[in-house]
């Protein structure tokens, strides 16, 4: 399944139209990422990180250029390829369980949907949580009921839309831990959208900046760093200190401070 | 836990304040004959009016006639309201449709059906039961409506990456999504059915709770007026209170 993974952007341009006014969106983004890879995508508001998104997923179509994920060109949603957004989701007369249990696509007997939906409630360390109603979690569970919903597929593409962009510092913290965890677990490729530039340079494997309105691929990142990463040591702050060069070289983007 | 059942009977004692006090002056405005008791009877009497009809087995037996009247034209009515309402929600064509046709026919109040069902259906049960039915029908079928359209897109985008056919996405996502406000409609459309209930046998019946008041009136009996009266307010609060229960049984998430 693995090499199955190969993400291929290729000469993706996107334009939409609102009341009869074209806007560029995206502009010329050609992009690779390789099975296994765990990719970083930062970006000013509005600059098409989650319309990228969604044409990688299949919700959207490119205006011009074509998406693969392996040899298959992406035309449609598919569950090869997950997907979890920024707000969880999650279907509220649904439990937990009946949440993770909705994410499986495939017709399989009922005791194998419910070995499936235990291992992956036990992979997001949600034990003991099985009956609870989606509005009685907090808001980390809540997006760790989406993550193991995404999961239960074995999608060999993840697609991270500011998964965590809700969340307070800490929880956020522990969190990007667990999805660590994960893609070490599951070797999922991984790309995750995000406006914090730490998260990136934690998380990922390379950091692809993308200019504001149209977003334009800007700089390509790579973050040689062994994990677990230690966010006070002097190479992560270099990287770091790359990654907002980049980010704030646009004049529209003025920092607030500098490191 | 002293000071939590002191607060429980101070919350009774205010509940019931207000029904002690109306019953106070109803007994002083009767003991001083300000009207004649042809008009307003005391409580005394209505009291002993009320243990006869229960006695003799009248108000029970009407209230079961007419409650079961009106679960026949309510499930007829919600039934079709819930079907019309999920396909008018689904597909625009069929409520383009059909919308006119409601926007019409729906402001028309429940009684002025009467006559014409009456007309077609004839005086007997099938005429009582479809104007039930089309109370019923009415409020389940716009918050059905109302219900389809307002799934959660977001979810619905969920369900596309899932690959869920339309079906799926129906059952799993759409009709749970519609699920509080075709209560919401079953509750408003009960409420209509049971007023529907009174006001046809009023019209055309010899038997059932409007029956008993229409006669109670025909032999100038104002305490059998009120009783009856209060008999349709009271079962028709039991009733709601029992779909507002199944409500909390069944929506835990709500
Ligand atoms: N369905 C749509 N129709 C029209 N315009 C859209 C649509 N979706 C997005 N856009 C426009 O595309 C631009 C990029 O939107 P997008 O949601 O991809 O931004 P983003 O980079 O994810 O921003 P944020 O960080 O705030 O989430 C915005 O200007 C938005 O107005
Ligand atoms: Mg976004």
């Amino acid at each position: 399944m693995s090499n199955l993974a190969d993400v291929r952007i290729k000469g993706v341009n996107k334009e939409f139209h609102i009341n009869g006014e074209r806007i560029d969106v995206l502009k010329e983004i050609d992009l690779e990422v390789k099975s296994g890879e765990f990719v970083c995508i930062v970006g000013a508001s509005g600059c098409g990180k989650s319309t990228l998104l969604k044409m990688l997923v299949g919700l959207e179509k490119p205006t011009t250029g074509d998406i693969f994920i392996g040899s298959r060109k992406v035309v449609n949603p598919s569950v090869e390829c997950g997907m979890v957004f920024q707000e969880a989701r999650l279907c509220p007369w649904l439990t937990v369980k009946g949440n993770i249990s909705f994410g499986i696509a495939k017709r399989l007997p009922r005791k194998e949907k419910a070995k499936i939906v235990v291992d992956h409630i036990k992979l997001v360390g949600l034990e003991g949580f099985e009956k609870a109603f989606s509005g009685q979690l907090s808001g980390g569970m809540q997006q760790r009921v989406s993550i193991a919903r995404a999961l239960v597929n074995r999608p060999a593409l993840l697609l991270l839309d500011e998964p965590l962009g809700a969340l307070d510092a800490l929880t956020r913290i522990n969190m990007q831990k667990e999805i660590l965890r994960i893609w070490e677990q599951e070797k999922t490729t991984m790309i995750l959208v995000t406006h914090d530039i730490d998260e990136a340079v934690y998380l990922g494997d390379r950091v692809v900046v993308l200019s504001s309105r149209p977003g334009e691929i800007r700089q390509d990142i790579k973050v040689d760093m062994a994990r677990p990463r230690d966010r006070t040591s002097d190479d992560f702050a270099l990287i770091r200190r790359k990654v907002y060069r980049e980010f704030f070289k646009d004049s529209n983007n003025q920092p607030e401070y500098f490191l | 836990m002293k000071r939590k059942i002191v607060g429980v009977l101070f919350r009774l004692a205010l509940k019931t304040a207000p029904l002690v006090g109306v019953l106070l002056l109803w007994d002083i405005v009767c003991r001083y004959e300000v009207f004649s008791p042809a008009v307003l009877p005391s409580p005394e009497r209505t009291w002993d009016t009320l243990l006869r009809l229960i006695s003799n087995g009248k108000l029970v037996s009407s209230l079961t006639i007419s409650f079961e009247r009106v679960i026949k034209g309510f499930l007829i009515g919600t039934t079709s309201g819930i079907i019309v309402g999920i396909i008018m929600g689904l597909s625009r064509i069929v409520n383009n449709l059909l919308s006119s046709l409601v926007e019409v026919l729906r402001p028309i109040p429940m009684i002025a059906w009467i006559p014409l069902l009456i007309l077609w259906l004839g005086i007997g049960e099938p005429s009582k039961i479809a104007v039930i039915a089309l109370g019923g029908f009415w409020p389940t079928l716009l918050n059905t409506i109302h219900g389809i359209r307002s799934a959660d897109s977001k979810l619905l985008e969920v369900a596309d990456i899932l690959e869920k056919n339309s079906f799926e996405k129906l059952i799993k996502v759409v009709l749970p999504s519609a699920f509080p406000s075709i209560f919401t409609g079953f509750r408003l459309g009960m409420g209509v059915s049971w007023s529907c209930v009174v006001a046809a046998e009023m019209i055309a019946s010899h038997e059932g709770i409007g029956y008993m008041i229409t006669f109670a009136r025909e032999l100038s009996q104002p305490d059998g007026v009120m009783i009856g009266m209060l008999a349709i307010g009271i079962f028709g609060l039991i009733i709601d209170s029992a779909i507002r229960f199944l409500q909390r049984k069944l929506l835990k998430w709500y």
